[in-house]
């Protein structure tokens, strides 16, 4: 079935009219159209592409300039905080320093005081324990010879006048041996 | 016991209706689908100049010139150099544009039959010598004319004769006929071969013939791209030759 395919070319020439690879006046109008073509490409469509492919350059190169400005803008920016942060660093040292001394001296010349309080302090107890102990050894020495006294008669069981001339002596010994006695108390 | 089909048909071959304009004798198919792909053209260039921009997002269609503009540009900046050869740029941009439209036109699947066979509707106009033709000669004589103004016609011819060596005249010039022959044929060539194959796979019976046709048509949207681009990469070359001087002057 495939063998019996008759295909006929039948090429322009062997139908009658001329040999179709010679051109006939088709060539002119081709060329009229191609030529309007042409124009109409050279006028409205390369100018414009061309110049939107410049603009579009144009827009590249300036965004690529702005952002060297800016990297320049960023690294002057930079260097500035640096600065600006090294002298901040070291004022900030110093006041550290400052205040600390500062807080040293205050806590010197409080604790100077203190103590200077604390002496004073100790001092004045010491004065008044003193004087307390002045009055009480007073108080104590006045009543020490009528005490041992009335303990004497007390007991002996003898009258009051005749105890009294031998207890003056004794009471004087005895006053001085309390005096000795609280002497190192002090 | 044999049986005998004779399925005979008939494909003709470069046979065009054809009119009488001006005592002329013109192929009216060819000159209808040269006319629709013009139409096609002019309608993408002036879409193109209606919705230009360089600030906003590009159409498709501007992005189709742009492609084509920015390629052929830089051939052009490569071979001649764009400083002396822009006037090529619309030439060659108008080329590439006008045949590949012309050559997609052919894939557009409109045939019809008659007593005379299976015809297509609409013809690649490239199958067609007179159009392939017409470009090549216009791009032969403009590029002796750009040669000819780069150097003087005296010394154009005795260049264009000579060449390098003056051993070699005739093949210069027998290389100087056949270009606007090759240019042209080539693509008439390829063009008229595709038609012809779509006239045999169109003998097929129908239940076979959508997958080569499906096949050929692909293969032919590549083959009519190819040869735009060959036709306008050949002009720039050919106008780079025309132009080129000896003494190279910085």
């Amino acid at each position: 079935m495939l063998g019996d395919h008759s295909v006929t070319v039948l090429a322009a020439s062997e139908a009658g009219s001329n040999n179709f690879l010679v051109p006939n006046g088709t060539f002119f109008v081709e060329l009229i159209i191609f030529l309007i073509v042409l124009a109409v490409i050279r006028i409205f469509v390369v100018p414009p592409v061309l110049r939107a492919l410049r603009d579009r350059d144009a827009m590249n190169h300036a965004t690529v300039e702005d952002d060297k400005n800016s990297a320049g803008v960023i690294a002057a920016a930079r260097t500035d905080y640096e600065a600006a942060m090294g002298t901040a660093r070291g004022e900030a040292s110093g006041i550290r320093d400052e205040t600390r001394a500062e807080g040293r001296k205050i806590l010197e010349e409080m604790r100077a005081r203190a103590s200077d309080e604390a002496t004073q302090a100790l001092q004045q107890a010491s004065e008044q324990l003193d004087q307390q102990s002045d009055a009480i050894a007073g108080n104590v020495r006045a009543s020490v010879e009528r005490m041992s006294m009335t303990l004497a008669r007390r007991v002996l069981g003898v009258d009051r006048a005749s105890v009294s001339r031998s207890a003056a002596t004794a009471g004087r010994e005895n006053a001085a041996k309390a005096a000795t006695k609280t002497a190192p108390e002090r | 016991m044999t049986e005998t089909i004779l399925a005979g048909a008939t494909i003709e071959v470069g046979h065009h209706k054809t009119a009488e304009w001006f005592g002329l004798t013109v192929n009216v198919d060819t000159v209808l689908s040269t006319a629709i792909a013009a139409v096609v053209v002019i309608a993408l260039a002036f879409f193109l100049r209606a919705k230009v921009t360089s600030s906003g997002v590009p159409t498709g269609v501007q992005l189709f010139w742009e492609a084509i503009t920015i390629f052929l540009r830089d051939q052009i900046e490569t071979t001649i150099g764009m400083r002396i050869g822009s006037f090529v740029l619309p030439l060659a941009v108008t080329l590439f544009a006008f045949i590949l439209i012309a050559n997609w036109l052919s894939v557009v699947p409109l045939q019809y039959r008659d007593s005379t066979g299976t015809h297509e509707l609409l013809q690649a106009p490239a199958s067609d010598i007179n159009f392939t033709l017409a470009l090549a000669a216009f791009v032969f004589l403009f590029y002796h004319g750009a040669g000819i103004w780069r150097r003087g016609l005296f010394g154009y011819l005795r260049k264009l004769v000579k060449g390098h060596i003056a051993l070699l005249a005739p093949i210069n010039l027998i290389e100087e006929l056949s270009k606007p022959i090759s240019l042209s044929l080539r693509l008439f060539g390829n063009m008229f071969a595709g038609g012809i194959l779509v006239a045999l796979i169109g003998l097929f019976p129908w239940y076979i013939l959508w997958l080569p046709n499906a096949i050929w048509k692909s293969f032919d949207l590549f083959v009519g791209a190819i040869q735009a681009f060959i036709f306008a990469l050949l002009t720039i070359l050919y106008f780079s030759q025309s132009m080129e001087l000896d003494e190279e002057s910085h």
